[in-house]
């Protein structure tokens, strides 16, 4: 466990030049939502930006490890692949859920400040789970990505993979409108609406848990 | 004598390049040097010590362990310096420190500022700062300050000036004045090697040429410097290769005293592991 600390220590620590940057990325965001009408979309916006901001930030770190062809060097300090997998699992997390405690904290002064009344609590922490299920997914396709291509190209991958899932919803709808079918959502929203924050973690777990394990198999049979 | 790096039959081939049968012996207190040209197999040999990649047969021993069954054990005795790979360039010194600190169980922290106030490492000066010399160094001390019994180096000397150069081959005679140490380094600056090196083993398109001792090859060997109607006399098995250049013939050998006697040609020089490394690579015979 010591092992991993370090490794996260240093993800933290190489990332620290970056810490102006999601400053001010946080700053904008604060501003760009006060100037909205509305309270609630406000709250949903700053959630979900500062969750985004914060899993991109710990992004970030793969990329200054294939600058330096980090990986090669950890790999002969007495730290084993799967250590290093799980070091970097742990910090994407962690800078997730960072990114939507910060999100609910200051989106819940920000909706104080603006509608003067106390906001609902529940409805934050769904809107932070949401938010840390939809980065997560993100998250978790492109660390296998990178794993197996590399830094550069993974990123590329996430966009391929984007394209693909937009291709694939507007092919959908497509034929739903062709085909003159209507699929009803609202028996899902209504089960969604009753047992949202329980699907939402073991989702969130789920979707972590199959990335971790893919990136491991990935990065065990992986030569520098 | 008890080794402390065993590299067993060691295999592993790619499309373009293959590791072929290497076999090499690092017994305690010695440094040996692994010499060759650029794409020899040097970076290889070194990458399947460390297990960075998969080794298609043999095995590596450290401390007389399987590398494979041992592999984090092993680690912690280890010091490594790669010449292409480091950590971020952003992190400075005393990052490293609080990095280094978790990762090793005898990191000595007193050890690794006193090496930094030696080489003159500025502690929070980011390593993007840093000259390649200080990189090098900065690399040397990381790898030093958990006191490990085995120094692994892939050119530590590579583009630095003579001065560094100078410098970092006194730390690692240093190093070796404890006779549990030993210090595996590859490099192609050949002279470096004839200063620190007991054994020099050569590889040559992926096959170990030969592992002797530094004295038996600048002691032993020979050039033989003559002309054509002399170089006809000479037998093929007196012989390991031969170079024709403008002036006549340079013929390695590896018995000055026995050619000596055989043959009477006074002019054999002595060689240095350049000229050895040269005339193998680019003789015939």
């Amino acid at each position: 466990m010591n092992t991993i600390k370090g490794l996260i220590i240093k993800d933290l620590l190489q990332l620290k030049s970056y810490r102006k940057t999601l400053l001010v990325y946080i700053l904008i965001f604060i501003l760009i939502s006060i100037t909205q009408d509305s309270v609630v979309g406000v709250g949903s916006m700053l959630i979900l930006m500062l969750t985004f901001g914060f899993g991109m930030f710990s992004m970030a770190s793969f990329n200054y490890d294939e600058q330096a062809s980090c990986d090669a060097y950890l790999l002969t300090l007495p730290v084993t692949r799967k250590e290093i997998v799980k070091a970097k699992y742990l910090f994407v997390i962690f800078s997730t859920l960072i990114g939507a405690i910060v999100g609910m904290l200051i989106s819940f002064i920000a909706m104080f400040v603006m509608s003067k009344q106390i906001p609902n609590l529940y409805s934050f922490f769904e809107m932070a789970l949401g938010s840390i299920l939809g980065i997560g997914i993100m998250e978790s396709i492109q660390i296998p990505c990178i794993y197996k291509l590399g830094a550069e190209k993974g990123r590329i991958q996430i966009f391929v993979i984007g394209a693909f899932f937009l291709l694939l919803c507007s092919g959908f709808l497509f034929l739903q409108e062709k085909l003159n079918v209507h699929f009803s959502w609202q028996p899902i929203i209504t089960f969604l609406h009753q047992a949202l924050p329980v699907i939402l973690i073991i989702a969130i777990c789920l979707v972590y848990f199959i990335s971790y394990k893919i990136a491991s198999k990935i990065y065990l049979k992986k030569e520098f | 004598m008890e080794n402390i790096l065993e590299i067993k039959g060691v295999q592993k081939k790619y499309n373009n390049f293959e590791l072929k049968n290497c076999n090499i012996k690092l017994p305690k207190g010695m440094i040996l040097g692994l010499i060759g040209e650029n794409g020899a197999g040097k970076t290889t040999t070194i990458k399947a010590i460390l297990n960075l990649i998969s080794i298609d047969q043999g095995e590596v021993c450290l401390f007389g362990h399987s590398l494979q069954e041992n592999e984090k054990n092993c680690k912690e005795e280890i010091g490594v310096v790669l010449d292409d790979h480091f950590l971020s360039p952003y992190l400075t010194p005393t990052d490293i420190h609080k990095t280094m600190e978790h990762i090793y169980k005898n990191w000595d922290q007193t050890l690794y500022f006193q090496y930094l106030e030696k080489f003159q490492l500025p502690k929070t000066q980011p390593i993007k700062e840093y000259s390649s010399g200080m990189k090098m160094k900065l690399k040397i001390a990381v790898a030093l300050s958990h006191h490990p019994k085995l120094l692994i180096l892939d050119e530590p000397t590579s583009g630095l000036d003579p001065i560094a150069r100078n410098e970092i081959l006194d730390i690692f005679q240093d190093f070796i004045q404890n006779e549990e140490h030993a210090i595996f380094v590859s490099s192609h600056i050949t002279s470096d090697l004839e200063h620190i090196a007991d054994y020099i083993t050569f590889i040559h398109q992926g096959e170990i040429v030969f592992t002797k001792t530094r004295d038996d090859l600048l002691d032993k060997y020979g050039i033989v410097k003559c002309l054509e109607k002399d170089f006809k006399k000479i037998v093929k098995q007196d012989y390991i290769k031969y170079r024709k250049n403008r002036y006549g013939y340079e013929i390695l050998i590896a018995d000055k005293k026995q050619f000596k006697k055989k043959y009477d040609i006074q002019v054999i020089d002595k060689p240095t592991i350049e000229e050895i490394m040269v005339l193998y690579v680019k003789g015939e015979k």
